[in-house]
C-alpha cells in the first residue's frame, strides 16, 4: 500500500478538505458515505480492528444516548423550535452521531495511522520546529499512557489486597483512585520530562532521527488519490443537498 | 579510599569533576548521608558550564524518553542510526537489548529497564553520568557488564565521570573501583534526615498454616512466547523463599500470579488442597509489594496510605516506617527512600499468609536492609510464608532464604 500512501502535505490537505466539508454537511447519507470511504482506507492501511472497537466500545453507546437525549428527553433539534417531536429529534441525533463518526475516521486515516518515527516525521514535515513537534507526539501518546497507568493502579490495588473480586461494581470503585493517579502522575511526569528533553536536547535528536530512519512516507499519486476522493465527497455531499432541499 | 573533607564547597567536588578522581567512583554512605546532594550539585556544576548532566534514579523510568512505544525506537532516539562500528549499539546488542527490541520500555522488567536507560544515556556522551541507586536491581553479570562499560573509554569519554550509589553488597568485579565517601558532607539531604526504621515496631500478629501447590503451571503474555511452563512446586508457609534468576527471567511475573493480578494459562494452583484462583480473588491469597514503591502508592498523604490498613496496624506501620513526622504529606513529596519504607511498611503490615516483596531493599541503606531482614524474620516466624526476588547478595545471609532458580532465559 505503500505507493497509496500521500505525502504529509497530501494527508493534511485532504483530512481539512473533509474535515470542513463535515463540519458543514447536514445530509446523514453524506456523512455515511465519508465514513464507508474513510473506513475503506483504514482497512488498506490495516487499521479496521482499531475502527471496528471504537464503532462499539465508544460511538454506539455515545449514539445510543444521543437518540435518548434527544429523541426521547428533548424532543427535537434545538435549531427547529417549530418541528417538535421523536423523528426530528432522532434525526437530529443521527446526525450528529454521523459526523462524528465520519470526523473520527477521517483523524484516524490521516493522522493515528502513522506509527513512531513516522508520526515525528510527518509533523517536522509540515515545518514545525522540533519542540513543537516533540509536544504533538507527546500527546498522542496520551492515550496509550493513560491505559498504561490505569492497567498499573488496578495491578496495585490487586497486589495490596484493596480489590478483592473482579465484579464490574468493584472495578468502577477503583476510577477515582486511577483518577487521582494519572492526574498527578501525569503533570509531574510532563514537567520532569520537559526540563530532561531540553537538557539532552532530545527534541532536535528525535526530528534528526524519524528524518533518517523513515523511508519515504508517501507518493505524490498516493496524494492525489486522497484529494481526488475529499474533493469527490465534497462535491457530492453538497450536491445531494441542494437535490434534497429543491 | 578518598574522603570528602567534612562540609566541602563546590571547588572540592569541582575536582572530582575535572576527572582527577579517574571513573567510575562509588559514592559510599547512607541513606540520607549526602550522596544524592552530591549528584545534584555536580550535575548543576556539568549545567551552568553547559554540559550535559545525567543522573538515572532508582525509580528508572525518568531515563526513558517517554515518547516512543518500543525499545527499538528509544535505542534509535538515543543511539541514532546503527552502524556496525557503533559502540553503543555493540553494546545494546551484547546487553540484550536488539532481542527486546518490540516491547515496551515501561514493560521491561527492572534490570532490563536499567540496562536500557544507562545505554541509551551513554549515547548522549555526558560529561557527568551518575547511577544513584540505578544498578540495585540488576543480575550479577549484569552489573559486571555496566561497571566494564563505564571504565571504557569507547563509551565514556575520557574527562567525563561516573559516580555510583549502591546500597547493596558490591558484586566482584574485574574493575577496580574508586570509593568516595560522603560521611561528614554537610548538604540538605543531611540537615533533613528523618527517623531510621523502628524494628521495635513491628510485632505481627500470628497466622494460619498454608500450602500451595502448583500443578503443571504455565504462564504467557498474550501473543509472546511461555514465560514458563509445567511448573510443579510446593510452597510451605512459615518459610522465606528467594526467587532468583537473570533480569527477565520471570520471577515478577511468578509473584504478580500468586497475588492474583496475572492469570495462569495453563495449571493449577491448590490452597491447603483445594483450588484457588488467585485471579478472582485477588490479593487475598499473598500480598505484594512492587520493585517501584511509585506504581504502588495512590493515596493523597501518607495518612491516607496507612488507613487502608486495619486499624490496629495503622501506628505500628507508621512507626515502623519512620514516617510519623511526615503523616500529612503527599507520597510523591518524600523522597524514594521513604517512599520505598512506606511501601514496605504497607506490605509488611499486610493481612494475607503470603507475602512477596520484589527488591525490597532498593534503596535502602545497609543498617535499614538489616531492619527489614529482622521484619522478614518475625514474619517468618509468625507463620507468614515469604517470597523475595532480590538480586542483594547479603540477603541470603541475613535470611538463609530457599533458593528456587528460575533458569528459563528471557523470552522474546
Amino acid at each position: 500500500m505503500r505507493n497509496w500512501t500521500p505525502e504529509e502535505r497530501g494527508r493534511i490537505l485532504a483530512a481539512t478538505i473533509a474535515t470542513a466539508g463535515t463540519i458543514f454537511a447536514r445530509d446523514n447519507i453524506a456523512l455515511i458515505a465519508l465514513w464507508g470511504i474513510s473506513l475503506l482506507v483504514l482497512w488498506g492501511q490495516g487499521e479496521i480492528r482499531t475502527a471496528t472497537r471504537f464503532f462499539y466500545r465508544i460511538w454506539l453507546p455515545m449514539a445510543c444516548g444521543l437518540a435518548i437525549v434527544w429523541g426521547l428527553i428533548v424532543k427535537g433539534s434545538p435549531e427547529a423550535e417549530t418541528m417538535r417531536g421523536i423523528r426530528p429529534g432522532l434525526e437530529y441525533a443521527a446526525l450528529i452521531a454521523f459526523r462524528i463518526a465520519a470526523l473520527a475516521s477521517v483523524f484516524q486515516a490521516a493522522l493515528l495511522s502513522l506509527r513512531g518515527f513516522q508520526r515525528v516525521r510527518f509533523w517536522s514535515r509540515l515545518g514545525l520546529p522540533p519542540s513543537a513537534v516533540a509536544g504533538i507526539v507527546s500527546i498522542f501518546d496520551l492515550w496509550p499512557d493513560f491505559v498504561r497507568r490505569v492497567d498499573q493502579v488496578v495491578a496495585a490495588r490487586c497486589a495490596r489486597g484493596l480489590m478483592t473480586d473482579r465484579r464490574l461494581v468493584t472495578r468502577l470503585r477503583q476510577i477515582p483512585f486511577a483518577f487521582r493517579t494519572l492526574f498527578l502522575s501525569s503533570l509531574d511526569a510532563s514537567m520532569e520530562r520537559a526540563v530532561r528533553w531540553q537538557g539532552e536536547r532530545l527534541p532536535e535528536r528525535l526530528v534528526a532521527v524519524a528524518s533518517t530512519s523513515c523511508a519515504s512516507s508517501g507518493s505524490l499519486r498516493g496524494s492525489f488519490v486522497w484529494l481526488a476522493l475529499a474533493l469527490g465527497w465534497v462535491v457530492f455531499a453538497f450536491r445531494h443537498e441542494w437535490i434534497l432541499n429543491q | 579510599m578518598i574522603t570528602v573533607a567534612p562540609s566541602p564547597d563546590v571547588s572540592s567536588l569541582v575536582d572530582l569533576f575535572e576527572g582527577r578522581l579517574g571513573t567510575p567512583v562509588f559514592l559510599q554512605g547512607g541513606n540520607f548521608s549526602g550522596r544524592s546532594e552530591a549528584m545534584r550539585r555536580l550535575a548543576q556544576i556539568a549545567a551552568d558550564r553547559n554540559e550535559l548532566a545525567i543522573v538515572i534514579p532508582p525509580e528508572l523510568h525518568p531515563a526513558f524518553s517517554g515518547i516512543t512505544a518500543t525499545v527499538s525506537e528509544e535505542l534509535d532516539l538515543h543511539l541514532g542510526t546503527r552502524t556496525e562500528s557503533c559502540p553503543f549499539w555493540r553494546t545494546a546488542e551484547e546487553w540484550g537489548m536488539l532481542t527486546i527490541g518490540g516491547h515496551h520500555p515501561l514493560t521491561l522488567s527492572g534490570g532490563q529497564q536499567a540496562m536500557l536507560g544507562i545505554v541509551c544515556k551513554l549515547a548522549l556522551r555526558p560529561r557527568f553520568f551518575g547511577l544513584d541507586g540505578a544498578l540495585e536491581q540488576l543480575d550479577p553479570a549484569n552489573f559486571r557488564r555496566v561497571i566494564e562499560a563505564l571504565t571504557s573509554e569507547n563509551l565514556l569519554d575520557e574527562g567525563s565521570v561516573a559516580l555510583i550509589a549502591h546500597n547493596s553488597a558490591w558484586p566482584r568485579t574485574q574493575v577496580p573501583i574508586q570509593t568516595l565517601s560522603t560521611d561528614g558532607l554537610t548538604s540538605s539531604d543531611t540537615a533533613s534526615k528523618p527517623p531510621e526504621l523502628n524494628e521495635a515496631a513491628f510485632s505481627p500478629e500470628m497466622t494460619t498454616a498454608t500450602v500451595l501447590d502448583f500443578q503443571d503451571a504455565s504462564f504467557r503474555y498474550p501473543g509472546t512466547p511461555l514465560v514458563f511452563s509445567n511448573l510443579t512446586l510446593r510452597l510451605y508457609s512459615g518459610r522465606i523463599y528467594r526467587l532468583a534468576g537473570a533480569n527477565g527471567a520471570g520471577k515478577s511475573t511468578f509473584a504478580k500470579l500468586l497475588c492474583g493480578v496475572l492469570r495462569l494459562t495453563s495449571g493449577s494452583l491448590s490452597v491447603n488442597g483445594q483450588p484457588f484462583d488467585t485471579y478472582r480473588r485477588p490479593g487475598t491469597l499473598a500480598q505484594l509489594h512492587f520493585q517501584n514503591p511509585d506504581t504502588q502508592l495512590f493515596g493523597i498523604s501518607v495518612a491516607e496510605e496507612i488507613e487502608t490498613l486495619p486499624p490496629v496496624r495503622r501506628d505500628s506501620a507508621l512507626e515502623f516506617a519512620g514516617l510519623l513526622p511526615f503523616r500529612e504529606k503527599h507520597p510523591f513529596d518524600l523522597p524514594f527512600v521513604l517512599r520505598k519504607r512506606l511501601a514496605l511498611s504497607l506490605t509488611l503490615h499486610g493481612t494475607t499468609p503470603w507475602l512477596i516483596f520484589d527488591e525490597p531493599t532498593v534503596g535502602l541503606d545497609q543498617a535499614g536492609q538489616k531492619i527489614v531482614c529482622q521484619a522478614l524474620i518475625k514474619l517468618k516466624q509468625a507463620g507468614y510464608g515469604i517470597l523475595m526476588i532480590s538480586h542483594n547478595p547479603s540477603l541470603d545471609d541475613l535470611l538463609s532464604p530457599e533458593i528456587l532458580e528460575f533458569l528459563t532465559p528471557p523470552k522474546q
